[in-house]
């Protein structure tokens, strides 16, 4: 990242180390949440814009918090609004991946499918506690509500998650056998 | 066996790391002792792993993350632009919304102090938007009755040369009229009686010859003797 004009402004280094560290982790929950919908790419970019316009009111010491609740919030905001845009599926696999690529895209189809049927907060929920593994009340702090809600909410994705497999994990589990 | 709400909620909060070390070493002694628990857990354990499969596929790879570095780094740019332009923008249109408004008190104030209309001054005078000629006046001027409504005339005091008239009665109303050499009139007079108008009309008869004679050499100042 080059940095805009104005190097004088310390935040902006500040915030140019941030996008670095932490845009990985930004669009994967971009993807995770708005799926197909709208454009992950977008959502970052608008959420990251939005906290360089404000960007002398945030603390960026620690700003992963603070850039994830920003994306979290741009996705779910994007969802809301009503779009007409399919986005093509280029999101390649990186490592530490199951032997059979066959398998393992099937597994991931389907998961994927299944996680794309549930309501925007299950997903938004999931994807920061199993993939960010941040703790119940963060993820109330990020997501704006209360601890019981996502526990309620969690609970609910995995049940609905687990009703929406069951013939593929079934089917699976007998190839295996 | 179906396990309970309450049971599948605790093993997920336990697979989540969000027990308290307390519930966690009491479920980790339910554990020991139920084998359909780990039974459940470990069907927990499988969905959670094909998910973390999900995330893992959703990760970008370099060139993405690269794109989308580059691509905020362009919005911050033109944004960056912009925000300059429009802070250039937001000066040059106060630098003309004050010269605009320094222009406009200026003209304000110029047309306050310029001389204007007022009833006492002695030569200003009314003008009839319709003229009748009525006579001519002694130094040629013409003696004319006014009708309709009246408009301001210019200063009659830079007008140059001005024929004098006789007085003219119209309605109540007695008017002097001041007319140039062409017979185009310069200014009206109003007086209420026939008497000021003919004391006005001697007064600036004798003014125009005075003036006529020190323009022809015949006055001679007092002072010019020594």
């Amino acid at each position: 990242m080059n940095g805009p004009p104005d190097k004088l402004d310390p935040t902006i280094a500040l915030f140019e180390q941030a996008v670095q560290d932490h845009s990985r982790r930004l669009l994967t929950i971009a993807r995770a949440i708005v799926g197909y919908r709208a454009s992950p790419e977008d959502v970052v970019q608008q959420a990251l814009l939005n906290l360089y316009r404000h960007r002398h009111r945030y603390d960026w010491r620690e700003p992963g918090g603070l850039m994830r609740r920003t994306v979290v919030n741009e996705a779910l905001r994007i969802l809301r609004t009503p779009r007409m845009v399919m986005m093509a599926e280029d999101h390649p696999g990186n490592g530490d991946e199951p032997a059979d690529p066959i398998v393992r895209d099937e597994t991931v189809q389907a998961v994927r499918s299944a996680i794309d049927k549930l309501p925007e907060h299950f997903r938004a929920a999931l994807v920061l506690c199993e993939y960010e593994n941040m703790s119940y009340n963060e993820i109330a702090q990020a997501l704006n509500c209360s601890v019981p809600q996502v526990k309620t909410w969690l609970f609910r994705a995995r049940t609905r998650l687990a009703e929406m497999l069951r013939g593929y994990v079934d089917g699976k589990r007998k190839r295996k056998d | 066996m179906i396990p309970s709400e309450q049971n599948l909620e605790e093993l997920q909060a336990y697979l989540d790391d969000q027990l308290t070390p307390d519930q966690r070493a009491a479920l980790d002694q339910r554990l020991a002792n139920d084998p359909v628990l780990v039974e459940v857990l470990d069907a927990l354990h499988a969905d959670r792993a094909d998910r973390a499969a999900l995330w893992r596929s959703l990760e970008p790879n370099e060139s993405q993350i690269q794109h989308l570095i580059d691509s905020i780094d362009q919005r911050i740019r033109r944004e960056s632009v912009w925000q300059k332009r429009a802070s250039a923008l937001r000066w040059v249109s106060a630098a003309a919304a004050s010269v605009l408004l320094g222009l406009g008190i200026g003209w304000f104030a110029h047309q306050a102090s310029a001389p204007g209309p007022t009833h006492d001054s002695h030569w200003l005078a009314k003008t009839p938007t319709s003229v009748q000629e009525v006579g001519t006046g002694p130094g040629g001027g013409s003696v004319v009755r006014s009708t309709g409504d009246a408009r301001s005339l210019p200063h009659i005091q830079n007008t140059g040369p001005a024929n004098m008239v006789s007085p003219a009665e119209t309605g109540g109303e007695i008017r002097v009229a001041l007319t140039d050499e062409s017979g185009n009139v310069l200014a009206v007079q109003p007086f209420d009686s026939i008497e000021r108008a003919r004391a006005f009309t001697n007064d600036l008869q004798q003014w125009q010859q005075r003036q006529r004679q020190a323009q022809d050499g015949a006055l001679r100042l007092v002072g010019d003797r020594f």
